[in-house]
C-alpha cells in the first residue's frame, strides 16, 4: 500500500531568483508548516517579523496559527515590571533579553489597581474599590494557579489562625473561607525546626524587615503589590497547590490548598542577620531568597526548603559576592518572581541607587544585572518587583 | 541494504517492519522504533505492512536520519514507562534526568545539518507524523530567525517582500517597542 501523497508544493516563480545552496526553504513551506514555525517564534519576533510578506502576515489572522500556538508548551516569559513611579507598563522580554512596552497590560489595569499574582498567561489585578471577601480578617497573602480554569485562593487572618477562599474561574464563584488547619514540624525528629520553634518567640523583633511588617514601613508603600504575593508550586494532585507566603513576622509559611492545612518553616538565618526575605516558585519548586548583612558585606542567597523530614534549608544559588556587596548597608528590599530556571530579583533601596534588577538561572547559579531601562524622559527606572507570564497571544479573557 | 536496522535485530522478538524509500533503498526497523509515525502505526494497526512500507515522499538520505531520531526516542520512551512505576524513588529520578540531559544533548546533535537538510526533515516529519521530530526542527528554524530582521529573513530565503510600503510602515507602527 502506498501513502497518500500530500499535494504538491507551491511551485516556485520562475521569476524568483535562488540560489543553489537556498534550496528548500521557509518560501517553500505551506502554510500550515509556516504557521508551525511561526508559532515558535517569540510574540514579540513574530510581531516585528511580520514584515517580512503577505503571507507572514496573514498568519496572524488565521486561526489554525493560534491553534498552532496553543500547542507550544512553553515560552520564555515576560516579566511584568512594577515601579513606584506611573506611567506605561514595562515588561522585560526573557527571549529577546529588551525591554517592551506592555500597552495592552497598562490599558487593561483599571486606575489605581496594582497586580498582585499571575498565572499561565494572565495577570491578577487587585482593585482597590473590590475588597469584599477581605472585609473581616487582614489579608494575608493571595496564590493565582492553574491557566484554564484559574484559580485564586485568598489566605485571611494572624497566625496561627488563618483562613482560605478560592475563587474558581470555571464557576466564576468564590468559595466560603475556610479555616486552615496547622501542621506541626515534627520536632522531635528534627531538632533544626525545634531550634526554629524557638526563634519563633523573636517575632516582631526590631532588627527584622519584614514584606508587611512596620519596621521599615517606607518599605511596604513601595512594594505595595508585593505585600501579599505568593509562590504557588503544583502539588501532584491535580488542580491543586501549595503556596509559600511570608508570614508577618518573616517567617515562610507553606499552605497546602487542597489538603486545607499549612506549616510554618523554621527560620533560614537567625532574624538578626536576615536583612530582606521572598519567597519565589522556579520551575515546581519553591525557593526563599534571602538578602543578608553578615560581618562588612551583604549575600544574597537561595534556598530550598528540603522537607519537614530534613527540617533544614539548602542552598541552591548565590550571588557572586562582588555582585551583592553593593547592597552592603543600603537597606535593601529584594522583591522576586519565579518563571522556570529562570528567577529575577529586583534589588530596591530607599534610599536610592544601589538596587538593580538581576536574573539567576537557578540550575546553573548563573547571574546577570539587566541592562537599565531608560523611561522616556531620560531617566533610569527603578523597579520594585515583578511578575512573569507566558506571552501567549492565543489566550483571551 | 542500509544497516540502520542493525542493532535493533537482537531484540529479535520485537516485529519488524521495513520502511522503503523513494529511491528504493530499504530499511528494517523494529515496530517500537517505526510507530513513533503516527502514519505508520495507523498503517500497522490496518494491517497493511507485509511487504514493506514504501515512503515515496522520502529519500534515503532523509530516511535514515528519521530512523536515527526515531531509535533513540524510542529507547527514551520505553525507559520513561519503566521508571514510571517508581517516580518517587530519588535514584531514578536521577538516572531519569541524566537520561533526559542525554536525549537532549542528541538532539541537539542531531540538528546539527544544512538548512535543506533541516527543511526536508520537517517535510519528512510532517508526512509520517512524528510530533516530537516536528516540533524539534520548527523549533530550530524558529530560533534561527527570531534574531533577524525582516530584511536579513527575505535575503536568507529569497522571499519577495509584497507588502505595500504603507503596509510596513503599519506593522512598524504597531511593533514599535519591539525596534526600540
Amino acid at each position: 500500500m502506498e501513502l497518500p501523497m500530500p499535494p504538491p508544493p507551491p511551485a516556485n516563480g520562475s521569476s524568483r531568483k535562488r540560489k543553489s545552496s537556498s534550496a528548500g526553504g521557509l518560501g517553500d513551506l505551506h502554510d500550515d508548516m509556516l504557521e508551525r514555525v511561526l508559532a515558535r517564534l517569540p510574540p514579540s519576533s513574530y510581531s516585528r517579523l511580520r514584515a517580512v510578506c503577505r503571507r507572514w502576515r496573514a498568519a496572524a489572522a488565521s486561526p489554525t496559527f493560534l491553534h498552532a500556538c496553543a500547542r507550544v508548551p512553553s515560552r520564555d516569559p515576560w516579566f511584568l515590571m512594577l515601579s513606584a513611579a506611573s506611567g506605561p507598563a514595562v515588561a522585560f522580554d526573557a527571549a529577546e533579553s529588551a525591554w517592551t512596552r506592555t500597552r495592552s497590560a497598562a490599558a487593561a489595569a483599571p486606575g489605581s489597581s496594582v497586580p498582585v499574582a499571575a498565572s499561565g498567561g494572565l495577570v491578577l489585578y487587585r482593585a482597590p474599590r473590590h475588597r469584599r471577601p477581605l472585609r473581616h480578617q487582614p489579608l494575608l497573602a493571595v496564590a493565582m494557579y492553574g491557566a484554564a480554569p484559574y484559580r485564586v485562593a485568598i489566605f485571611t487572618g494572624d497566625l496561627p489562625d488563618l483562613s482560605m477562599a478560592v475563587f474558581d474561574s470555571s464557576t466564576n464563584s468564590w468559595s466560603p473561607p475556610v479555616p486552615l488547619a496547622r501542621r506541626m514540624p515534627n520536632d522531635a525528629s528534627c531538632p533544626a525546626a525545634a531550634a526554629a520553634a524557638g526563634d519563633d518567640d523573636d517575632d516582631g523583633t526590631v532588627y527584622f524587615l519584614s514584606k508587611s511588617g512596620d519596621v521599615v514601613s517606607t518599605n511596604m508603600q513601595r512594594s505595595a503589590s508585593k505585600q501579599y504575593s505568593s509562590a504557588v508550586v503544583p502539588s501532584p494532585a491535580d488542580g491543586a497547590a501549595v503556596a509559600y507566603f511570608l508570614s508577618n513576622s518573616g517567617t515562610v509559611v507553606a499552605c497546602d490548598t487542597a489538603r486545607r492545612e499549612y506549616s510554618e518553616l523554621p527560620r533560614i538565618l537567625p532574624a538578626y542577620s536576615e536583612y530582606s526575605v521572598d519567597v519565589v516558585a522556579c520551575g515546581g519548586a519553591a525557593y526563599a531568597v534571602v538578602l543578608a548583612e553578615y560581618l562588612d558585606t551583604a549575600s544574597l542567597r537561595v534556598w530550598e526548603f528540603a522537607g519537614a523530614g530534613a527540617g533544614e534549608w539548602r542552598q541552591v544559588a548565590a550571588m557572586p559576592p562582588a555582585m551583592s556587596h553593593g547592597f552592603r548597608g543600603r537597606h535593601a528590599d529584594i522583591n522576586c518572581v519565579g518563571h522556570g530556571d529562570r528567577l529575577m530579583v529586583c534589588v530596591s533601596s530607599g534610599d536610592g541607587g544601589g538596587g538593580g534588577c538581576f536574573m539567576c538561572d537557578v540550575a546553573t547559579n548563573r547571574w546577570e544585572e539587566l541592562p537599565e531601562h531608560v523611561d522616556g524622559d531620560g531617566e533610569v527606572s527603578e523597579f520594585l518587583a515583578a511578575f512573569s507570564f507566558e506571552p501567549r497571544v492565543e489566550i483571551t479573557v | 541494504m542500509a544497516s540502520a536496522g542493525s542493532g535493533d535485530e537482537k531484540a529479535a522478538a520485537a516485529a519488524m517492519i521495513t520502511l522503503i524509500s523513494s529511491d528504493n533503498e530499504k530499511f528494517e526497523v523494529t515496530e517500537a522504533t517505526a510507530t513513533l509515525s503516527q502514519t505508520i502505526r495507523h498503517m500497522i494497526e490496518d494491517g497493511c505492512t507485509d511487504g514493506g512500507v514504501p515512503l515515496p515522499n522520502v529519500t534515503s538520505k532523509i530516511l535514515a536520519r528519521v530512523i536515527e531520531y526515531c531509535k533513540k526516542h524510542a529507547t527514551a520512551a520505553a525507559g520513561e514507562e519503566g521508571s514510571s512505576s517508581s517516580f518517587s524513588d530519588a535514584a531514578f529520578l536521577e538516572v531519569d534526568r541524566a537520561f533526559l540531559e542525554e536525549l537532549e544533548e542528541f538532539d541537539d546533535a542531531f540538528l546539527e545539518v544544512d538548512r535543506a537538510t533541516l527543511f526536508d526533515l520537517i517535510l519528512a516529519a510532517n508526512y509520517l507524523d512524528i510530533k516530537g521530530l516536528l516540533n524539534l526542527t520548527c523549533q530550530k528554524v524558529a530560533d534561527s530567525v527570531k534574531g533577524k530582521t525582516p530584511e536579513q529573513i527575505r535575503e536568507m530565503y529569497n522571499i519577495v517582500n509584497d507588502l505595500t510600503p504603507e503596509e510596513e510602515a503599519e506593522i512598524r507602527r504597531e511593533t514599535q517597542w519591539a525596534f526600540e
